[in-house]
């Protein structure tokens, strides 16, 4: 394929993280230490690891729909997460409890913190969540001795907490100011469009905006304040085809901050793309199942890569003996393409001048984000590290993150598909052509937009994904794109990768959420459009709903307002 | 002021501001909605029809506005501070006829899919400051769904009919009761909330008590206009409020049971002081509790004071005076007083009655007065066990429905005993363990002091 050079430019800031730590820091700091050193005198059941960690979240969110607000919500909370680790780095209350599944050793016995900085009542709560959180711990690690005990020996002895460096980070708290009433005249302006077309049944336009103060002191001395700010404006519609099928459709942006997000005209741009698509769509036929060469553009191909690789090299999946481990063995083997590069790198506040939702400087155990290489000329040279590390290593890479009551796991941030060989999109599509036209299919498919997906990483079930498609085109041997619609993508990770041929110039961004043991955490995937040699596609569960039996009110009644 | 001047303030109040008899229009404010509703119930009166199913006999539409604030403090600080917003839109519409129609069904979804029959009956979330045409869309789908579902509930309803046996007298599905013309246009004045203050004024009061592990006060106050209307003509528009003070304490004894107190005030004029006093005693009682014996196995005579007593009749008696029959399926299960009308079911002293419409009881159950009642029918009391027999059961509409949990979690009316009728009985002695359970006592020490 004819190269064409790439440009991936990507933006780190360098916090000074030197920002004075606020009173709240302080008391907790204070408290943790009494509770330590209290708990220390326990003899054998004594804690080697106390750590507060503490979410402050301010979010407003306002919803329009049709020209009219639907709701405006500001709400401010304050967790607090306790983690209490008894009996050593080798092994800890925390440690698998292999053939059991509890649960609830997957959160954390989080409280509501006071928002006023009144010592006396954010001690107290702080007291009685340790409290618990111990008597916990103490429970667990019983289990976790007995399971060892009457099980066979595990595979690999990896340490449950890993040795590391308490880091002091402190960065001024997040603040957020909203013109309320401005936003709720924006967007019901913004939403209007929606009432000219009576086949849309419901819709939406919605501003998501928060300011997050994530604390963290422990007893190993870290103290940790980032600020984290974020806004949203999701368009969202939805209507039923005329054989029952329910089509959705949604464009989101985001941006660090209000000022970063899209003016009225760039919404009106998303409400119209979202109007004319899901349009387009309702008149698209369903597709049968197939299988053949496709192309993934860019947004797309970054969710393929986040649910088909992504979760499947997070550091503590290696351990656990009732996960799939797909690469937990093959370090330094090819797992994909030669021409592939793949890393995660929580730094990069932004590529191509894009934001990015994965950016952190300091992870949710106080370890500095970094980047860590994942694989390097399609060979597997890493994992995604928290403190609890698999088989043979010893440091973390900055991975451990967790949503407010949680326990940390580690997870994807920042995922970079970085190809060493790119060629223009067109050309891309003209090998696509050429791969039809050689195998005698049909058509090959184009996957423009997915909203999503899911995989099973454990050894229950198949170790299969499933991405969402929303914006499939089929592509004919004459160049010609048809939309189809009701189109699931479905397959297993290795036999996928190493069907990936070619990749384009076109660096796109997946900005989104990801939802795991840990909560749902933001994050980021970026990739070229990239060829496959041949995916699978299944028919999508349909509703067996008929379209409403009256028309339209308004159109009815010939009233558009 | 006494508790009998401000009951007959209240009442007279109430009285100055509704409608005269026969006036019954909706008031200016909310004329684009009623617009709205009465020209969808045309269309779905006259129009709505699937191909050889029949097509609705009564059809309603609730209109509701809910402004919610809920501040929580501990130990004097601030815990957090909501306002929510909501206005939404509930159908309900009945296929068949009044003897027997697609209503009162185990399930309405023939795979006993408990989401989609949420779709179907819950309330349809609606723009705050939706106009005629935003309130006829959300109206039509939400007509189409109940539609679509009500055909497919009568026809099982008719195909299980067939094939069991004849267990139970039937019952009709709906009553001829004519639907209420009733306007409220305005609430009571009351004192402005200051909800921060209060709740941290009331939650400091547990600083004198280290011996609580944990304390909480919440105060609530939620509004509501609610507008009905209904293809036989009912017509209901009714303001309420209901403002709250909600407190919490727990601790945990040497031996580790767990121990906790909870109470629910008005928040009224003296709701500072009232809230301050409950949480003074209740602290002091958590705290004699505590120190209390273990209570030993017992049978014999037992005193059940005031509250208490009408938790316990509420609990023994509340959901059996119930008027909803069963579910055919479930008609094993019927009330144990639903053959006892006019027979003894208490001693001879008893007089029990339900009365949705008092504004307030001495101060105490002060639950919001009923107006319009659920589906739009003039509220009046119920007697119950007058004359020690069960003399008639309460006509609520909808309580197979709460019952399977589909209903939305929120204050809607009901005939239940405090101001929390979907929620836990208020005000009652609690040992209960807490949630996760505590097997020990802390291990650690108070940070604010020994004990």
């Amino acid at each position: 394929l004819p190269a064409a050079p790439k440009r991936l430019e990507l933006d780190r800031p360098r916090a000074s993280g030197t920002a004075a730590a606020e009173p709240l820091l302080d008391v907790l700091t204070d408290e943790l230490k009494r509770n330590f050193s209290e708990l220390r005198r326990q003899g054998e059941s004594a804690p080697y690891y106390l750590g507060y960690a503490v979410t402050d979240e301010r979010t407003v969110e306002i919803e329009a729909s049709f020209g009219n607000l639907v709701s405006a919500t500001d709400d401010h909370t304050r967790g607090l997460d306790v983690d209490v680790r008894v009996g050593t780095h080798q092994l800890d209350n925390t440690h698998q409890l292999r053939g059991e599944y509890d649960v609830s050793r997957e959160f954390t016995r989080s409280a509501w913190l006071p928002l006023d900085p009144d010592p006396d009542a954010l001690r107290s709560v702080a007291w009685l969540a340790t409290n618990a959180e111990y008597q916990r711990a103490l429970e667990d690690l019983v289990r976790v001795k007995a399971n060892k005990q009457v099980l066979v020996a595990e595979e690999h002895d990896a340490d449950d907490f890993s040795d590391e460096t308490a880091a002091t980070f402190h960065t001024p708290p997040a603040t957020l100011v909203v013109d309320i009433p401005a936003w709720e005249k924006r967007l019901r302006a913004d939403s209007m469009p929606f009432r000219e077309h009576p086949e849309i049944l419901e819709s939406s336009v919605t501003l998501q905006t928060t300011a997050e103060t994530r604390y963290l002191t422990t007893s190993e001395g870290a103290s940790v304040q980032v600020a984290r700010t974020h806004g949203r404006i999701e368009v969202t519609a939805s209507t039923i085809a005329d054989d029952g099928m329910r089509l959705e459709r949604t464009e989101t942006t985001d941006g660090p901050s209000l000022d970063t997000l899209p003016d009225d005209a760039r919404i009106r741009t998303l409400v119209s793309k979202v109007i004319a698509d899901l349009l387009a769509l309702r008149q698209a036929p369903p597709i049968e199942p197939y299988a053949g060469p496709a192309i993934l553009d860019g947004r797309a191909a970054g969710v393929f890569f986040h649910e088909i690789f992504g979760h499947r090299v997070e550091g503590h999946r290696q351990k656990d003996e009732e996960e799939g481990q797909t690469f937990a063995h093959r370090l330094g083997q090819p797992v994909m393409p030669k021409f592939l590069d793949v890393y995660d790198d929580p730094t990069v506040f932004a590529l191509n001048g894009t934001p990015l939702n994965g950016y952190y400087p300091v992870d949710d155990e106080g370890i500095f984000g970094t980047r860590a290489s994942l694989v390097g000329e399609g060979r597997l040279e890493g994992f995604l590290l928290s403190r609890s590390l698999p088989y043979g290593f010893h440091r973390s890479n900055g991975h451990g993150r967790r949503d407010r009551g949680h326990r940390v796991v580690s997870r994807q941030a920042n995922l970079i598909v970085d190809p060493a060989v790119t060629t223009s999109p067109e050309a891309l599509k003209q090998r696509l052509i050429e791969e039809i036209r050689a195998s005698g299919k049909p058509f090959g498919l184009r996957f423009h937009e997915i909203t999503g997906g899911f995989t099973n990483t454990t050894r229950y079930g198949s170790q299969a994904f499933k991405v969402l498609p929303v914006m499939v085109y089929r592509i004919y041997p004459d160049g010609r794109e048809e939309l189809v619609r009701g189109v699931d993508l479905e397959g297993t990770p290795l036999a996928s990768l190493e069907r990936i041929e070619a990749a384009a110039n076109d660096f796109d961004v997946f900005n989104g959420v990801c939802g795991a043991e840990s909560g749902w955490v933001p994050v980021s995937a970026v990739s070229p459009s990239v060829l496959l040699g041949q995916i699978e596609v299944t028919r999508r569960e349909k509703g067996q709903d008929r379209p409403p039996l009256l028309p339209h009110p308004v159109a009815a009644s010939g009233a558009k307002k | 002021v006494t508790s009998r001047r401000r009951s007959l303030q209240l009442a007279a109040a109430l009285v100055a501001i509704l409608c005269p008899a026969g006036a019954a229009e909706p008031p200016t404010a909310d004329a684009a909605l009623f617009e709205g509703m009465n020209k969808e119930l045309a269309r779905t009166t006259h129009e709505l029809a699937l191909p050889n199913a029949p097509t609705p006999y009564y059809v309603a539409y609730w209109v509701v506005d809910e402004t919610a604030r809920s501040v929580e403090a501990t130990l004097g600080s601030l815990v957090s501070d909501s306002f929510d917003r909501d206005r939404f839109v509930k159908v309900e519409l009945r296929v068949g006829s009044r003897s027997s129609d697609n209503s009162n069904l185990g399930t309405t979804s023939a795979d006993g899919d408990f989401v989609k029959e949420a779709e179907l009956l819950g309330p349809r979330t609606t723009p705050l400051d939706g106009d005629e045409a935003a309130i006829r869309r959300d109206l039509w789908l939400a007509t189409d769904a109940a539609y679509k579902g009500a055909v497919e509930a009568l026809e099982r309803k008719r195909a299980t009919r067939q094939s069991e046996v004849a267990s139970h007298t039937e019952v009709p599905s709906f009553s001829a009761d004519e639907s209420a013309k009733l306007v409220v246009t305005a609430l009571p004045p009351s004192k402005e909330l200051e909800p921060r203050e209060l709740s941290k004024q009331i939650s400091a009061v547990f600083r004198k008590f280290p011996e609580i592990q944990k304390s909480s006060v919440r105060v609530t106050e939620t509004t509501t206009r609610r507008r009905f209307a209904s293809s036989d003509g009912g017509l209901v528009v009714e303001p309420t409020r209901v403002a709250g003070i909600e407190i919490q304490c727990q601790t945990q004894a040497d031996d580790g049971m767990s121990l906790a107190r909870s109470t629910f005030l008005p928040a009224d004029e003296n709701g500072a002081a009232d809230g301050a006093a409950a949480a003074g005693r209740m602290g002091a009682e958590l705290v004699e509790l505590r120190n209390a014996k273990t209570a030993t196995d017992y049978s014999g005579p037992v005193l059940f004071e005031g509250k208490a007593a009408a938790q316990l009749v509420f609990e023994l008696l509340g959901e059996s005076l119930s008027g909803t029959p069963l579910p055919g399926e479930q008609s094993d299960a019927e009330s144990p007083l639903s053959r006892k009308l006019g027979k003894r079911i208490l001693p001879p002293e008893f007089t029990i009655v339900d009365d949705p419409t008092p504004h307030d009881l001495g101060r105490r159950a002060v639950a919001r007065p009923l107006l319009g009642g659920r589906r739009g029918h003039p509220s009046a009391a119920r007697r119950a066990g007058r004359r020690r027999s069960a003399e008639e059961f309460l006509d609520v509409a909808g309580s197979a429905r709460r019952a399977r949990g589909i209903e939305r979690p929120r204050p809607l009316r009901a005939h239940g005993l405090g101001a929390r009728p979907c929620r836990e009985p208020a005000d009652v002695l609690e040992t209960r363990a807490l949630g996760l359970g505590a097997p020990r006592s802390a291990t650690l020490r108070s940070p604010r002091g020994r004990w």
